[in-house]
């Protein structure tokens, strides 16, 4: 019985672990989106890497740098800009072979972020390696 | 044999630079802005103070315009613009093309009406047919404009160390020193929360306190709104290529970043009564030398490669960034 039961707290703490590991967070990666703003284009893109942290980029200038964690498909997500205390979070909708996504905001106070990202589809660009 | 085959293709592609025939806005613009044909005395040009080797900023506090007429604000970097939504630094324009006429027009920098360098431009007869080719008009205000305009929203500068760091993972592309110096600017240095953005600059004017109303006087956007509020503040400077575009703030009172740094960390020490500061700047920051040294680092860091010999030559690069 004892036994039964160090198994299922093994595997009930393992699982959850293993939920969302390295190989299969589909958020890793390089993401991109294109638009215009005051009649100029512009190219936004986010760097999602393997030790939780991110940075944001338009027109390849890096504008904002954070942390993140994935739960199944709700994102969290901090930055110094807004507040690293304070975690963004968004329900990501991967589509296509997994190399789009879109991002639906649940909770944000951070207007900048939200304006950056909310309903936006960014295009998969290459997998990070770390 | 050889020798001939080189000086005709030298030869051609010197006259394809020369000739209006092939000009764009961009290029149009950068002829325009390298040439004192508009400025009174046709000795100065743009590009006097905003010195291309510089990061397109000057190296004085304030600048020499004609007859020697000095300014009242430090040169700005004409870099980084297609960003920005507020020019000079009391945001009197809000459009690139509108603050490319008013130094022309301005009786300290190049002292020349508009409808005068119009009338230059339109007798001029390189010009005369280069506005032809690229606007299928004569010069006027508008398209002389258009032309400086569009060739400052071709300086745009994002290949720098930091930015081969954090867009392709190479850790050796900034020293450790510059690292501890990014997280620093994040936490600790509180400096996120005013420079933010991909040029490392807000859209909000801020006062950091260099109005006092006695020795700094420049009550900065408050000149343009008139509002009590906005007594002291000016447009936050951006912050790539900031190493090589010394001296610093709208006075040029801040020689090296070293002072820059020192004058965040505790505002009082330097500037004991200032009105209107920010109250973000209200706590001194309690920085250790190691962390000035890092944050400087990170500053540097943020430096295009193509100013990299400018930044050698400064003797930057070659003692602090190999902390």
């Amino acid at each position: 019985m004892k036994k039964i039961l160090c198994l299922s707290i093994f595997v009930s703490v393992l699982l959850p672990v293993t939920a969302f590991t390295i190989d299969d967070n589909p958020l890793l990666g390089k993401w991109e989106h294109s638009g215009k703003s005051q009649g100029q284009p512009f190219n936004l893109m986010a760097i999602f890497r393997a030790n939780g942290t991110y940075d944001g980029f338009i027109n390849k200038k890096e504008f904002v740098s954070g942390v993140y964690h994935m739960n199944h498909d709700t994102l969290y997500i901090a930055d110094a800009t807004c507040n690293d205390k304070y975690n963004g979070t968004y329900k990501m909708e991967f589509f296509g072979k997994l190399d789009s996504l879109k991002f639906h905001v649940i909770q944000d106070t951070c207007v900048g972020r939200r304006q950056a990202t909310d309903g936006k589809v960014f295009k998969k660009l290459v997998t990070a390696g770390k | 044999m050889i020798i001939l085959a080189l000086g005709t293709v030298l030869i051609i592609s010197q006259s394809a630079f020369k000739s209006p025939d092939s000009l764009t806005q961009e290029t149009l613009g950068q002829k325009l802005f390298f040439d004192p044909i508009l400025s009174r005395t046709t000795k100065i040009s743009c590009a006097s103070c905003h010195k291309e080797e510089f990061a397109f900023a000057d190296t004085s506090a304030v600048s020499l315009g004609v007859h020697r007429r000095k300014g009242v604000r430090n040169t700005p970097s004409a870099m980084n613009m297609s960003l920005q939504v507020a020019f000079f630094w009391d945001g009197r324009a809000t459009t690139l093309e509108q603050q490319a006429l008013i130094p022309l027009q301005n009786p300290i920098e190049m002292d020349l009406p508009v409808a005068t360098a119009v009338s230059r431009l339109q007798h001029n007869a390189f010009y005369k047919a280069a506005f032809q080719t690229v606007f299928h008009e004569a010069a006027n205000s508008a398209n002389l404009a258009k032309a400086l305009s569009a060739f400052e929203r071709t300086l745009e500068a994002g290949d720098s160390p930091f930015d081969d760091w954090r867009l392709n993972d190479n850790e050796a592309a900034v020293s450790e020193s510059a690292k501890r110096g990014f997280a620093i600017f994040n936490t600790k240095g509180h400096c996120i929360q005013c420079h933010f953005g991909p040029d490392f600059n807000d859209v909000e004017f801020r006062s950091i306190g260099l109005y006092d109303g006695k020795a700094l006087r420049d009550s900065g956007r408050a000149c343009v709104t008139k509002k009590k509020s906005d007594v002291g503040r000016f447009k936050i400077g951006a912050l790539r290529n900031v190493a090589i575009t010394a001296p610093y703030m709208h006075n040029g009172m801040f020689k090296t970043l070293r002072q820059v740094i020192d004058y965040y960390n505790d505002p009082d020490k330097i500037v004991s009564r200032s009105i209107n500061r920010d109250t973000l700047l209200n706590t001194p920051i309690g920085l250790t030398e190691q962390e000035k040294t890092d944050l400087e680092n990170f500053l540097i860091s943020l430096t295009d490669k193509r100013f990299a010999a400018k930044l050698k030559n400064k003797g930057a690069s070659n003692h602090l960034n190999r902390l």
